[in-house]
């Protein structure tokens, strides 16, 4: 998935595991950028009776880069805390739950947000903010999209910030693609090893359709952001990128009391879960890296390159579908690096290459999810972002509804090479290649509003039939 | 209770004396932090982090041999070098290896 237990140990560890990251231009506020970063993944709404929640003990934050050099100029904390009214039920909740007050809620969780620049200040921009428990069912959360709006805090100055579950907005068919990349679109031209009796093409099918997740939600002005609190149109102005990263930390000792009979931790903050690009540490760093990429700051990056250059997927493509990309395939043996991936997951796309658009940040290599706030948003977005002629979507920063697979799925199989080598001819199929899931396979729409992913599924009517 | 009963659980003598166990030497801080915690209080270099005596401090035994402890305490890790006291919990720990005779079993102290 995007970063849903992407890596061995942070499998393991779900509340400290960021599942996917956005940044866009708010289209409904264009003044602002809308931050999200997503963690627990794979939420069956159903899970109780300890509904899914943040950790207490993790350090979430969303950093921004805006000088191009892969650190964070500006650093959002979010901590969590979670209070029990009543510890002598197992019930998180003995009544209907029609506000975030509602003395039924028993296992109420808050939080505090706080901004560090560096070199400058710590300013906490809130304190015990509520999160919206999690979307039960009609008897416990009747009016569900109440609770969640009153959970949208309003910190001034044009900022707020929202934290607590809502609907996946992530969609892939992750069944196909984990069974040795076979997507059911193109399941006929899957060399499929042989076996006689496998599936045949068809639609694919959405594998987060009936699932929630947690997220972390901030908007706010440009300017707060970007360097010198630059604000501007000019496409190719380099403070007009931001370059957009969660993390979550751990602190280094954790020790299980027998005599206290629970478990406490202490020391510095170690970072366990990092996440810009989707995919990038997904299906580009191999297992025996992924869990040291993910203690790593972006800054670093150089050393992953040679998994961009020459990435896996990209060789798999011609071996498991035979005939289908003997372009790539060619492109894959002549040994020349990827350049173009290179381009749009380490450094930004320079000026040139696509009118009218760069997010370019320098020479430094990182895994940044980078956002050019001068572009505003489209008036008619593709799903397809860059590839599909809209420049305020993936690779400029990430919509909730960027289908960020078939982009991806299609830079790496040529598609954005002819913009580094015009000699180059994408293979057909190349625009082509995608599982076959669109924002048309999630079963909760979108919001558009903030925080722009959907109110979450109940437990009570899902899985719906 | 004796430090050879909580240190039940260590497992080898030889992990302790290269320093390469973690869970090694959380069990031995979690045997002996008290008396780190009180060591350094009285050295005055190292308080309670806000005066508060109930923040945990962990002490990892990080290299026996150059007596380096890693004290963990807040949102902070220092540094503390205490030969002779790594050297007890060695001679502790190799006694309470060679006194139990199931040591790799899970073992609740209490």
């Amino acid at each position: 998935m995007s970063s849903h237990r992407e890596a061995p140990e942070i499998s393991k560890d779900p509340v400290a595991d960021s599942t996917d990251v956005y940044a866009f231009v708010s289209p409904d506020k264009p003044d602002t950028v809308t931050l999200i970063a997503n963690y627990v993944p794979l939420q069956s709404p159903a899970g109780g009776p300890n509904f899914y929640e943040f950790g207490d003990d993790v350090l979430y934050s969303i950093h921004i880069d805006n000088d191009g050099d892969g650190k964070a100029e500006v650093r959002y904390d979010f901590r969590f805390t979670t209070d029990v009214r009543n510890p002598n039920t197992f019930l998180y909740n003995t009544g209907p739950i029609q506000a975030l007050d509602s003395p039924n809620w028993n296992r109420r969780q808050f939080y505090t947000v706080t901004r560090l620049v560096r070199g400058g200040r710590t300013q906490t921009l809130g304190r015990r903010l509520p999160c919206p428990p999690c979307n039960i069912g009609p008897l416990s959360t009747p009016n569900y999209a109440a609770l969640a709006s009153a959970a949208i805090r309003d910190l001034g100055g044009n900022r707020r910030v929202f934290c607590g579950q809502l609907a996946e907005g992530f969609y892939v068919d992750l069944g196909a693609v984990f069974d040795l990349l076979n997507p059911r679109p193109f399941a006929d031209l899957h060399m499929k090893f042989g076996l006689p009796s496998t599936p045949k093409s068809g639609p694919g099918v959405n594998a987060t359709k009936d699932l929630n997740v947690h997220t972390i939600a901030l908007q706010v002005p440009i300017s707060d952001l970007t360097r010198d609190g630059w604000v501007g149109s000019n496409v190719n102005d380099p403070r007009a990128t931001i370059g957009v990263w969660t993390t979550a930390g751990r602190q280094r000792v954790r020790m299980f009391d027998t005599q206290l009979n629970n478990t406490w931790s202490t020391g510095p903050y170690r970072q366990v879960s990092r996440l810009a690009n989707p995919l990038f540490n997904e299906v580009i760093v191999p297992m025996g890296q992924k869990d040291f990429w993910n203690t790593q700051s972006p800054d670093g990056d150089a050393r992953f390159a040679k998994f961009v250059a020459k990435p896996e997927v990209a060789q798999l493509l011609p071996a498991l579908f035979p005939g289908v990309f003997p372009n790539l395939d060619a492109l894959n043996k002549s040994g020349k690096e990827r350049a173009d991936l290179l381009a749009i997951l380490l450094t930004g796309i320079p000026e040139g290459l696509i009118p009218g658009f760069q997010n370019y940040t320098g020479k430094v290599q990182a895994d940044l999810m980078r956002l050019n706030t001068a572009i505003k948003p489209s008036a008619k977005p593709s799903i397809y972002g860059l590839l599909g002629g809209d420049l305020a979507g993936f690779p400029n920063g990430r919509r909730v509804f960027d289908d960020v697979v078939a982009i991806e799925l299609r830079a790496v199989a040529g598609v954005t090479y002819a913009l580094v080598d015009k000699t180059f001819k994408p293979d057909a199929a190349a625009s082509q290649v995608d599982d076959g899931v669109t924002p048309d396979n999630l079963k909760i729409p979108y919001l558009n509003r903030f925080p722009y992913l959907g109110t979450p599924s109940d437990g009570f009517s899902t899985p719906s039939k | 209770m004796a430090d050879a009963q909580h240190l039940r659980g260590i497992s080898r003598r030889k992990a302790i004396l290269t320093g390469a166990g973690l869970v090694a030497a959380g069990a031995v801080a979690g045997a002996t932090g008290g008396l780190v915690t009180t060591r350094l209080a009285e050295g005055g270099s190292l308080g309670a982090p806000d005066g508060n005596p109930k923040v945990p401090v962990m002490v990892h035994l990080r290299d026996a041999r150059a007596g380096e402890f890693d004290v963990f305490f807040g949102n902070t890790k220092v540094t503390v070098v205490d030969t002779n006291f790594a050297a007890k919990l060695v001679k502790a720990a190799d006694a309470a290896d060679s006194d139990s005779s199931s040591a790799e079993a899970p073992s609740d102290s209490k």
